[in-house]
């Protein structure tokens, strides 16, 4: 649906089914349908983002990076692998959002 | 894995069973005109490998036309040689099953367990390679794609720096603690709960003031509450003293005003218009004395307007039944001389007539014509006429004769008695013949009315010749003389009846000068008749005003006799004076108008009866107008304190409404309380993200590490050989952008000058490279490349299907082309190349 003729084309269908006028389609709102394993499956980035919250204590400089980071709430000073254990759905739920633009 | 051999039983446009046999060490060259059906082959591997997508029947775009179900197989080897057959058929439901060897399982609509390295996106998106794609590169710089190649397997459309930028900037959106203004929600947040706060300190502190003025406002309440009920006070005696001041004060003034009246009872009995009754009396006595002086002046005026008829007038108006009979005689007097003369005229027309006549006939024809008979001289005519032809027949005499000659010859022929009768007969005729001719031959009739004539007096000539024609005249004289004689007998009678009329009409006008017909009579009639209607109509009105006359002096006796009663009892009151006595009248009446008003009020509001009583236990000292000022007095200082109070009771209340302005205390804690939920929700946002900034960037580190030193050395080797050894070398550098080195160690950015050729080979290069990486260590599915070199020239073609073929010694490499001319170029550069047609 980004190339501008195959808008055109789904535009004309519908408004020619619906019997409108003109219609305009906006896809501002449309979130593609994602498979969370999937999209992790497909991108060699996500395997990796995933193999660091499931098991945070393996990357030392992960460690060293989470215990300097300047949160509001003070996580810093939390242990990284409980605090990765909890936010893990949270962080999913931002791979979709930002890698998919959806939600699974 | 190596596909042996496809077998398309029920899919897509192939609706009867098409079997495709594949090499598996050597380069695939599929050829097939537009529209054969490569796209459809190239979906059924891909279905084969892994699975039905989508998996209802109806939604499947390759359902064959007019087809139930989508069927068909595929013989493949694993890189262990091990040889397996898949059969997909989807229906109603999905079924696959995978053969190897005797054993058979049912599979569903998984992907080959060969295949489960790997997703189905990215053998579409990597392992197919297509001219669009190619073609794609040429429009965009290498940067655009270096993430999407090295990071993603040319498989997402977001690369992780896209990501971090985005994550950096949404942070930045939440907070920065650096920044002084508030763009930054978490700052502005901050801000505004410092501001509630502070708010909510000054609030508690303003209030504080309000309880003390709320206290003053409380003390100010009881305060007026005492001079409200103090006030009541008053005002109730006073109240009490007004009420009893005001009856001894109208009892008093009653009082007074009856003394000034010296026997005030004795007017009680007047009646109250009386002064009122004189006056009018005395202005309609007026009034009548002027209308009855008018009313007499109109009425001789009007009398002396009345006419008198005149004697001819009178005779008319007698005569007025009459005058349709009057003009009945003056008609028929009209018609009756209209007749006379005419009789006249006709008598002269008859003489003339008869004069001509007389003159044609008679020898004298004087004023008398002598006296004929007229039948007398007919018969003489017409019997001597008739002689006169007779004797002028003589055939008639002869024939007779003949007759007679016959008969008598018959008589003596026949000799019997028949013939004696018929000789007798003839005998008898010709004795009356001869007789007959005697008489004619003497013609008397002729002579004797020649005689006759002559005696007469008419002329020889006409006497002796005597015709038709004379005898027609004499005829037409004695005709005239009959019409004269009836016409002299008519006149006569006429002339009688007309003296008769003319009598009768005389007679009517007798008495009358200077009338003569009915005309004048009549304009007399008419203007008598005007005299009397005139008459009747002032005599009407002369009665109408006699009677108004004879009324206005009955009202006016009334009045008069009216009027010196009321004078008499008016001058009773006055000590024998008119005047004094209507003096005093009208002194009496204007003081009893007040006493009546004073004892009204006193019955009304003061309630006589119970006066004594509703005094109670007062003292009557007390009801003065002195003590009345005393109270009101008192009531003013009063209202003049509780306004002094309401005033500063306004006051303060205002000052409260205005400190207590805008949001309470309560308000104020509930918008902190959602401040900080925010807070908290936006706080553990901005954290959260922190942490996945964090997570993210250490995994696209690690990935880097682990990967892209792989990818890089192998696509530069795949690179340098289709260059044919011009580039050596792919990097990338600390600023995270691609550069290429050439033989002679220049290293150049791939986002500079590059020729469209260079950059398919450096794509190439990168897709081969990542597909190595991608199945290291698992099967190596089968690269398909799809008029990928549509547009390439010989001489970079050559060396990169060198390489293809080379690669295709370890992994199946499948061409599809529909254009025949690039089939040279393979035959040239892949001698091994099998070929296969659909």
């Amino acid at each position: 649906l980004k190339i501008p003729a195959n808008m055109a084309y789904l535009e004309e269908e519908l408004s020619r089914d619906l019997g409108l006028k003109s219609l305009e389609l906006n896809l501002d709102e449309v979130l593609p349908e994602v498979d969370f394993e999937e999209l992790v499956m497909d991108n060699g980035i996500l395997k990796e983002v995933m193999a660091l919250i499931e098991a945070p204590q393996e990357d030392g400089k992960l460690m060293k990076t989470i215990g300097q980071l300047k949160t509001l709430e003070g996580l810093e000073t939390k242990d990284s692998k409980a605090l990765l254990g909890e936010r893990e759905a949270v962080l999913k739920g931002l791979i979709m959002e930002y890698f998919a633009g959806g939600q699974s | 894995m190596k596909i042996k051999e496809i077998t398309l039983n029920e899919y897509g446009k192939f609706n009867t069973q098409k079997v495709i046999k594949l090499s598996e060490n050597r380069p695939n060259l599929i050829y097939g005109k537009n529209e054969a059906g490569k796209t459809t082959l190239v979906s059924a591997i891909t279905e084969l490998i892994f699975g039905f997508n989508p998996i209802n029947r109806d939604k499947h775009p390759y359902l064959p036309w007019g087809g139930e179900r989508l069927n068909l197989s595929m013989g493949y080897l694993d890189r262990r040689g091990e040889r397996f057959k898949v059969r997909r058929l989807l229906s109603n439901n999905v079924k696959s099953t995978l053969e190897e060897g005797l054993d058979i399982n049912n599979i569903g609509n998984a992907a080959l367990p060969q295949a489960d390295h790997l997703s189905k996106n990215i053998f579409n998106n990597v392992y197919r390679i297509s001219a669009e794609q190619l073609q794609e590169i040429e429009t965009r710089s290498f940067s655009e794609l270096q993430d999407k190649l090295v990071l993603n397997y040319g498989n997402a459309n977001v690369s992780p720096k896209e990501v971090l930028a985005r994550l950096e900037e949404d942070i930045k959106t939440l907070y920065n603690p650096r920044s002084r203004g508030n763009k930054q929600r978490i700052n502005e947040l901050m801000d505004r709960i410092n501001s509630l706060k502070k708010e909510k300190r000054d609030k508690e502190s303003l209030y504080q003031e309000v309880r003390v003025m709320a206290e003053d406002i409380e003390r100010l309440d009881k305060d007026i509450e005492a001079i409200e009920k103090t006030v009541i006070e008053k005002l109730q005696l006073k109240n009490k003293v007004s009420r009893y001041i005001n009856p001894l004060e109208l009892m008093e003034k009653i009082e007074n005003l009856k003394a000034s009246i010296p026997g005030y009872g004795t007017y009680e009995a007047l009646d109250q218009g009386i002064l009122s009754r004189f006056e009018t009396l005395e202005r309609q006595l007026g009034d009548f004395e002027k209308s009855l002086m008018e009313e007499k002046a109109y009425l001789r005026s009007k009398e002396s307007k009345m006419t008198v008829l005149t004697g001819e007038e009178s005779r008319a108006l007698e005569l007025e039944d009459r005058v349709a009979g009057i003009e009945e005689v003056e008609e028929t007097l009209r018609i009756q001389t209209d007749y006379l003369k005419q009789i006249n005229e006709r008598v002269v027309e008859k003489l003339t007539s008869l004069a001509e006549y007389a003159k044609e006939i008679f020898v004298n024809p004087g004023l008398e014509i002598p006296a004929f008979n007229l039948q007398e001289i007919q018969t003489l005519f017409y019997r001597a006429r008739e002689m006169e032809e007779v004797k002028g027949r003589a055939w008639v005499s002869g024939i007779k004769l003949l007759a007679i000659v016959g008969l008598l010859g018959y008589g003596v022929w026949a000799q019997n008695l028949y013939g004696l009768g018929v000789l007798g007969i003839a005998l008898i005729l010709v004795v009356l013949d001869y007789v007959d001719q005697r008489r004619k031959r003497k013609n008397t009739a002729a002579t004797a009315l020649k005689e006759k004539l002559a005696g007469l007096g008419v002329q020889k000539g006409i006497a002796e010749n005597f015709s038709m024609m004379n005898l027609k005249s004499f005829e037409s004289i004695q005709d005239l003389q009959k019409s004269l004689e009836t016409l002299r007998e008519n006149k006569q009678f006429l002339q009688q009846k007309l003296t008769a009329s003319q009598e009768e009409y005389r007679a009517s006008f007798e008495g009358f000068e200077t009338v003569q017909d009915t005309r004048g009579l009549g304009v007399l009639l008419s203007e008598a008749r005007t005299k009397l209607k005139l008459n009747e109509q002032l005599q009407e009105d002369l009665d109408r005003r006699r009677e108004s006359i004879e009324k206005l002096g009955r009202r006016r006796l009334q009045a008069r006799e009216e009027f010196e009663d009321v004078s008499r009892n008016i001058t009773r009151y006055g000590g024998g004076s008119l005047e004094k006595g209507k003096e005093n009248i009208r002194q009496f009446f204007s003081v009893r108008e007040r006493v009546v008003h004073y004892e009204r009020e006193l019955r009304e509001n003061h309630q006589l009866d119970d006066f004594q009583e509703s005094l109670g236990g007062m003292d009557k000292e007390l009801i003065s107008e002195e003590y009345l000022r005393i109270l009101e007095n008192d009531l003013e200082v009063l209202g003049q304190e509780k306004l002094e109070k309401a005033n500063r009771r306004i006051q303060l209340k205002t000052e409260i409404d205005h400190v207590i302005s805008g949001d309470t205390l309560d308000v104020i804690d509930g918008k902190l309380l959602e401040a900080h939920e925010q807070l908290e929700v936006l706080t553990e946002s901005h954290d959260n993200l922190l942490l996945f900034e964090a997570v993210l960037k250490r995994a696209d580190e690690i990935f880097r590490e682990k990967n892209q030193p792989d990818v890089l050395k192998l696509a530069g080797e795949y690179f340098r050989r289709m260059t044919q050894g011009r580039y050596t070398h792919i990097m990338i550098e600390d600023d995270e952008k691609m550069y290429i080195k050439d033989r002679t160690g220049e290293v150049i950015g791939a986002d500079q000058e590059l020729s469209a050729g260079t950059k398919n080979q450096l794509y190439l290069a990168f897709r081969l490279a990542l597909i190595q990486f991608l199945d290291q260590g698992g099967e190596k599915l089968p690269i398909i490349l799809d008029e990928a070199f549509s547009n390439w020239d010989e001489g970079r073609l050559e060396p990169t299907l060198k390489l293809i073929q080379e690669i295709a010694r370890e992994r199946q490499v499948l061409i599809f082309t529909c254009k025949e001319n690039n089939i040279r170029y393979f035959e040239n550069y892949l001698p091994e190349m099998e070929r296969t047609i659909i």
